[in-house]
């Protein structure tokens, strides 16, 4: 197994009643979840808000600490590491962000903010070589190289973020939420991207979406998340074939699909507010 | 078809000495129908929605044609002349924590239109309003109604959004891809929601969207749209059975579907691509 968590448990003190001079009591986010991925392989999580997708990925990245259970990275021990010991592992594990404008400098060139996790891990010598060639896989030609952020389109921006999570050559990606703003087309073209990237780096990804029809495209293997626990996983074939979980068959009966169906709308989904 | 609530008729729009964004675009949408406006980013949807409300960025200019709603030419009517047409008209947007005031409570934000629009006194408004959030299946609409835009989820603002665009009883609503930043089980509430008031009230929808899937499950017609352009349109029954343009048929290749396996997946040909 690349990454290997067991039992995993967050929980963050609760700010919103937190009262002067006490401690905040805790939130608990997840609630003892297992989770691993092998080199090469791309999971699915799953999940509406607030559901702790988020959360355990952050966690798998060791972005936060865990209160509970054990996070490894390709066998080592990660769980509780200092940030000084992370460091070398940052390289071979990267995120791409669900915002890209809000991820990249809006004053940093496109060159120089896929080329920062270079400098951060001390690359010398060919760095612009790496940083175009990482724009190259992402389908950027060397002339974007100088633009800024805010002279691209969403779907360019976000191939961005995409190069600078894979100029370091990593094992593992966590891509938290990156299609949901983007059109049909644009998600095609970037969903097309990943793909790719896969089978030419053999990365392994963790894509967590509220769409499960995202899912389908790009992984072998989906973990469905209700409230801080994992309530069904499976390959993806036998799970979208036959879900057995109420929460993941309620999950697929709200994607509407581009098909007429009369009666879509009236069946059943709770309808709390 | 009965008499069209919007009739819009060979609009063409442009930036002042600029690119063209919408050529010769004609739709009619009658009472009680939802119109479908589908495309990618930049296809001219949310334009076309800007030009019926009157809501243009300063450096657009309407070049062309009529926008005929209630057997009047909206394009070219004055400011006050429009304001009175206006109370016909509403907007669903799709970001509802940007479309409302941080600073003001709920129930303020919800009276203002009703004051201004309908005439209201502020007791006959706030009661208006009560009836509306409950209308829109809001369990407390008291509390609602105290809160700020902070305190209420996602689908619980949009939910409000709804309740204010319907509470002044208009004839057509704009709706701009309004489910777009919600969870999918909150999307599928909310349309519901959308076709029970804009079937219980008779009115007219124009509904923005890029995914297939909303349009097949609430619209009954649609217009689809690339650069600017109309290049089919059909009752939607038509359009899913066999969709003619090559653009409408990219569109169903490059949208993901569960129920089938990712290579069948193919993104729009180049010279589709914006």
């Amino acid at each position: 197994m690349l990454v290997d968590a067991q039992a995993l448990r967050v929980a963050l003190p609760n700010l919103s009643v937190k009262r002067p001079f006490r401690t905040a009591p805790l939130i608990h986010i997840l609630h003892g979840v297992d989770f691993a991925i092998r080199r090469g392989e791309a999971v699915g999580i799953v999940g509406e808000s607030g559901s702790g997708k988020t959360t355990l990925g952050r966690a798998l990245l060791r972005l936060v600490e865990p209160t509970g259970g054990t996070v490894r990275f390709d066998g080592r021990d990660i769980t509780h590491a200092p940030e000084a010991a992370l460091r070398s592992l940052r390289a071979r594990m990267t995120m791409i962000f669900q915002n890209p404008l809000s991820a990249l400098n809006p004053r940093r060139t496109v060159a120089a903010s896929v080329a920062a996790p270079l400098v951060a891990h001390g690359g010398t010598g060919d760095m612009r070589k790496k940083v175009l060639r990482a724009l190259d896989r992402a389908g950027l030609r060397k002339e974007f190289a100088g633009r800024y952020p805010h002279q691209l389109s969403g779907g360019q921006r976000q191939r961005v973020g995409i190069a600078r999570a894979i100029v370091t050559e990593p094992d593992f990606i966590l891509a938290d939420e990156i299609v949901s703003g983007l059109d049909v087309s644009t998600q095609a073209q970037i969903l097309d991207l990943l793909r790719e990237l896969r089978r030419d780096m053999g990365l392994a990804l963790a894509l967590i979406t509220h769409d499960l029809s995202v899912v389908r495209v790009l992984c072998e293997r989906v973990v469905v998340m209700h409230q801080g626990r994992i309530v069904e996983e499976g390959d993806c074939a036998a799970l979208f074939a036959a879900p057995q979980h109420p929460y993941t068959r309620r999950l697929l009966a709200a994607i509407p699909l581009p098909e007429l169906d009369e009666t879509w709308l009236d069946a059943d989904t709770e309808d709390a507010a | 078809m009965t008499n069209p609530v919007l009739a819009i008729e060979h609009l063409s729009a442009a930036i002042a000495r600029g690119p063209k964004l919408l050529h010769d675009i004609s739709l009619s949408v009658a009472s009680g129908e939802v119109h479908g406006l589908v495309g990618t980013s930049g296809a001219g949807k949310s334009m076309i929605g800007r030009c019926v409300l009157g809501i243009l960025p300063a450096s657009v200019r309407i070049t062309g044609g009529n926008i005929r709603f209630l057997n009047e030419d909206l394009v070219g009517l004055s400011e006050r002349a429009r304001r009175a047409a206006g109370a016909s008209l509403a907007l669903i947007p799709q970001d509802p924590l940007s479309a409302l005031n941080p600073t003001r409570a709920i129930a303020a934000q919800m009276t203002d239109v009703m004051r201004l629009r309908l005439g209201l006194s502020q007791t006959e408004a706030h009661a208006r309003a009560l009836a509306m959030l409950h209308e829109v299946h809001i369990r407390e609409p008291d509390h609602v109604l105290r809160c700020y835009p902070h305190e209420l989820s996602g689908g619980m603002r949009q939910r409000v959004l709804i309740a204010t665009a319907f509470a002044c009883e208009p004839r057509l609503i704009v709706a701009d891809e309004p489910t777009t930043a919600l969870d999918v089980t909150v999307q599928k509430q909310i349309l519901r929601l959308i076709r029970e008031l804009q079937r219980r009230h008779g009115t007219a929808l124009l509904f923005v969207t890029h995914d297939l899937g909303v349009v097949a499950k609430i619209c009954n017609f649609v217009s689809v749209l690339h650069a600017g352009a109309v290049v089919e349109q059909a009752p939607v029954a038509e359009i899913f059975a066999s969709p003619r343009h090559p653009y409408t048929q990219a569109l169903f290749a490059a949208t993901p579907r569960y129920d089938r396996p990712g290579e069948t997946l193919k993104p729009l040909p180049a010279d589709f691509s914006a």
